[in-house]
């Protein structure tokens, strides 16, 4: 009786595997035509399976995932608290704010007035939320983003990179919205009619006095000139009340970049792996060479794709809502390359980066998004990896995360440092006081420098490179200079 | 009746289950070999594609003997080739020793030595002694092999695939010789180098140096040479080429070294077909996409 219970395993087993290695045949060699059959749909739906296996959708960074402010700054009057991505509380606080920031788009009953520098700093003293994207978005595509028309409202507004909501004044029913220019540093106040006890409750439910708490560098008069201060702050840089910082996170750099099998980055770049030229350099990097283009995978996981000819580079298709290629190369007709806009172009590149490499949660956009005056269509952006709201400094020659050029919807130049990253405890040194390292970063400038004016004092990580654990130093930023003691 | 059957049928299920047992352990062994070992796949073509591809060629002015045309196409393999010098600092070494003189300039390098000058511009390289003084004796049509392998040998580059392709003797008594490499029995295009010698040593050396190391593990299937041959055929209206003979058809593999860096270490030769034509010329044609590579005299 045993005997044939195990006769009988063996037989399910046997007609299981001869099942399964069927299938795999048949998928292998796609043993189907194009054209409408059951084999097209088992196709996929075992694409649709293998990413549920994958857990692809978790990792992919959609296009919201960009649009993320780098900072939320609440004040309840009295505690100021600092939200940015990886906060657990952020994407609650980020979604309830662009609600409201969604109603003032599409709202026409809104009033606008002009501001002040003087009355701005004054409202970030008080019930306020600050919001900064770090970069500078083109009021155009921001408000695409946000399904309203810009030319209703912001028309006078050309780029923003921070705004500031008021909950209103005790008489009226107004909420207040202070938008800065960009370009020109004008600011432009706002009001809408709104329930402004939604925004009372938020401040009350996300600001504490038991979280770390903030002031402005303009409430230290950090931002002033003085003879006796060589430099100056921005206004709006944040600094903690408290003068030592609680022990913060290290986090571990890998490079997950697997060089015996590239074969997906190979084709995200439009590349057939079976045709296309392959060499392999002495320091192990693999080179693919196509008649107008290059693309070089380097061990370390820098990827790098250069188009060799003018308007020979990939084409990138048009995005999908889940990211993903939604066409194939041959299917992208010619009008795809006529001028495209900056947001459709942002679009793409993202659609192209989550195709290159899917896990995307820490890279964030670095670079301002704003039209190209001089040649539509052709633009540059830079992405960089921040964690937990700190920035990971890539060093020379990198500079950035990922750089990607491209002209109307085609690819010149692409960028990419593959990089993963996880938490790896707390670290076990002290970080030495926020001003005690500007001090020490100034000293370490040339002596000669004076009148300096800093853009940005920040925790930030330095990139090394290999697998190696990663400690917090405080940064500062002139321009586009970023120096750390 | 019915039920008879069924009450025997159940009866011998042990037996029915040893036979499904042994047949699908056939079966998936099979599958497994298709699977994991990847058979070559041989395609065969028929004796009526290859008359109507004689009678199409004819009328587009390409004229071939049916003995010549392969019927039977197994699939090939892409083969990797080494460079035995993946920096250009090692070749310099090995061909000028030490104390050389080095520069970089417009993507070149450059290294001098006394009258010896080596230049190496992404993959390939060019020497040159101005005054060579290493005599050879005796040298004649009979010992160029033995010389240019003694050569070879004095500048560490492996010559176990090297084979003469071409030997061209100048008045001034120097033999301008071509060395490809075979591998398998299949020559390996694009990757030669040439030499002048002449009884006062070698006077200049230049081309590519790579070494067929193995076949990379997928397979892939050839494109049918009846179809390439059409193709041939369009290629040759598109040159306006009056009539053409094809005299012989091969396999071999090209490795294309343009836009190759100077710090190659491998690169992938692929598969190819090569026509040859009574003008002496040659064509070659990828096996896997059928796309036309080049055609060289």
């Amino acid at each position: 009786m045993k005997k044939e219970r195990i006769k009988t395993f063996v037989l399910v087993l046997l007609i299981a595997n001869s099942l399964f290695l069927t299938g795999q045949i048949w998928f292998r060699e796609e043993l189907w035509s194009q054209d409408y059959n059951s084999f097209v749909t088992l196709s996929k739906i075992k694409n649709v399976f293998s990413k549920i296996f994958t857990n692809d959708e978790e990792e992919h960074a959609n296009i919201e995932h960009f649009f993320y402010p780098r900072k939320i700054v609440l004040n309840d009057g009295n505690n100021r608290n600092v939200y940015h991505y990886g906060n657990s509380q952020f994407i609650d606080l980020n979604n309830e704010i662009n609600t409201v920031f969604q109603l003032f788009l599409q709202n026409e009953q809104v009033k606008m007035q002009t501001s002040t520098e003087e009355e701005w700093l004054n409202i970030l003293k008080g019930k306020s939320f600050y919001i900064d994207y770090g970069v500078s978005f083109n009021v155009n595509v921001l408000a695409r983003f946000f399904g309203g028309k810009a030319s209703d409202i912001l028309s006078q507004i050309s780029t923003i990179k921070e705004f500031i909501l008021v909950p209103g004044d005790l008489v009226t029913n107004n909420i207040m919205f202070y938008i800065k220019d960009s370009k020109d540093n004008s600011i432009r106040k706002f009001l809408m009619n709104y329930d402004k006890s939604k925004l009372l409750n938020l401040i009350e439910q996300f600001v504490s006095k038991e979280q770390l708490n903030y002031t402005f560098s303009f409430e230290q008069k950090f931002d002033k000139m003085d003879p006796d201060k060589p430099v100056v702050l921005d206004p709006e840089i944040l600094i903690p009340k408290e003068f030592y910082l609680p022990k913060g996170v290290q986090i571990k750099s890998n490079n997950p970049l697997n060089m015996n099998n590239p074969i997906h980055i190979v084709e995200s770049f439009g590349y057939n792996p079976n045709t296309t030229r392959k060499y392999t350099e002495a320091d192990n990097t693999v080179v693919y060479v196509e008649n107008y283009s290059r693309l070089k995978i380097h061990p370390t996981g820098f990827i790098e794709y250069t188009a060799t000819a003018e308007n020979k580079g990939l084409l990138l298709p048009p995005a999908t809502a889940d990211g993903t290629k939604n066409t194939t190369d041959s299917q992208i007709s010619a009008k795809d390359s006529t001028v495209l806009s900056l947001y459709e172009s942002l679009n793409r590149v993202i659609s192209h980066i989550n195709r290159v490499w899917n896990n995307n949660e820490y890279l964030f956009i670095s670079s301002d998004v704003d039209e190209n005056a001089n040649k539509p269509g052709v633009y540059k952006f830079t992405f960089d990896y921040y964690y937990n709201g700190m920035p990971i400094i890539m060093e020379e020659p990198l500079y950035h995360a990922v750089e990607v050029e491209v002209e109307n919807g085609r690819l010149k130049s692409y960028k990419h440092y593959i990089r993963e990253y996880e938490e790896y405890g707390e670290h076990d040194e002290e970080v030495i006081p926020m001003l005690l390292a500007l001090d020490n970063i100034y000293k370490s400038l040339a002596p000669e420098q004076s009148n300096i004016k800093v853009d940005d004092v920040f925790l930030g990580f330095w990139e090394k490179g290999g697998n190696t654990v990663l400690k917090p130093k405080w940064g500062i930023r002139i321009g586009e200079r970023i120096i750390t003691d | 009746m019915l039920q008879n059957d069924l009450r025997d049928f159940i009866m011998n299920w042990p037996r029915v289950k040893t036979i499904l047992i042994i047949l699908f352990l056939c079966i998936n062994i099979f599958l497994l070999v298709d699977r994991l070992i990847l058979i070559d796949r041989t395609i065969t073509i028929d004796a009526e594609t290859v008359a109507d591809t004689i009678e199409i060629l004819k009328k587009n002015n390409v004229l071939i003997d049916k003995a010549i045309i392969p019927l039977k196409m197994s699939s090939m393999r892409k083969l990797e080739m080494q460079n035995p010098f993946p920096v250009p600092e090692s070749l310099a070494q090995s061909i000028l020793g030490n104390d050389y003189e080095q520069a970089f300039s417009d993507e070149t390098y450059h290294f001098l030595k006394d009258t010896k000058t080596l230049t190496i511009q992404g993959c390939k390289f060019a020497y040159v002694n101005h005054s060579p003084d290493e005599r050879i004796t005796n040298l004649n049509e009979n010992t160029l092999e033995e010389n240019v392998r003694d050569i070879l040998k004095k500048f560490n580059m492996d010559n176990e695939y090297a084979r003469i392709k071409n030997v061209v003797k100048q008045d001034n008594q120097h033999y301008l010789v071509t060395i490809g490499q075979e591998y398998k029995g299949k020559d390996i295009y694009g990757c030669y180098i040439t030499m002048n010698i002449a009884s006062e040593g070698l006077y200049s050396m230049e081309g590519y140096w790579l070494i067929p190391d193995s076949f990379i593990h997928e397979s892939f299937p050839v494109r049918i040479i009846t179809g390439i041959l059409i193709d041939f055929a369009d290629d040759m209206k598109l040159r306006n080429e009056k009539q053409v003979t094809i005299t012989d058809i091969s396999t071999g593999y090209y490795v294309d070294t343009d836009m190759v860096s100077a710090k190659l270490k491998t690169v992938e030769a692929k598969p190819v077909w090569r026509i040859s034509t009574d003008d002496g010329s040659f064509y070659l044609y990828d096996t896997i996409n059928g796309e036309l590579i080049n055609g060289e005299d």
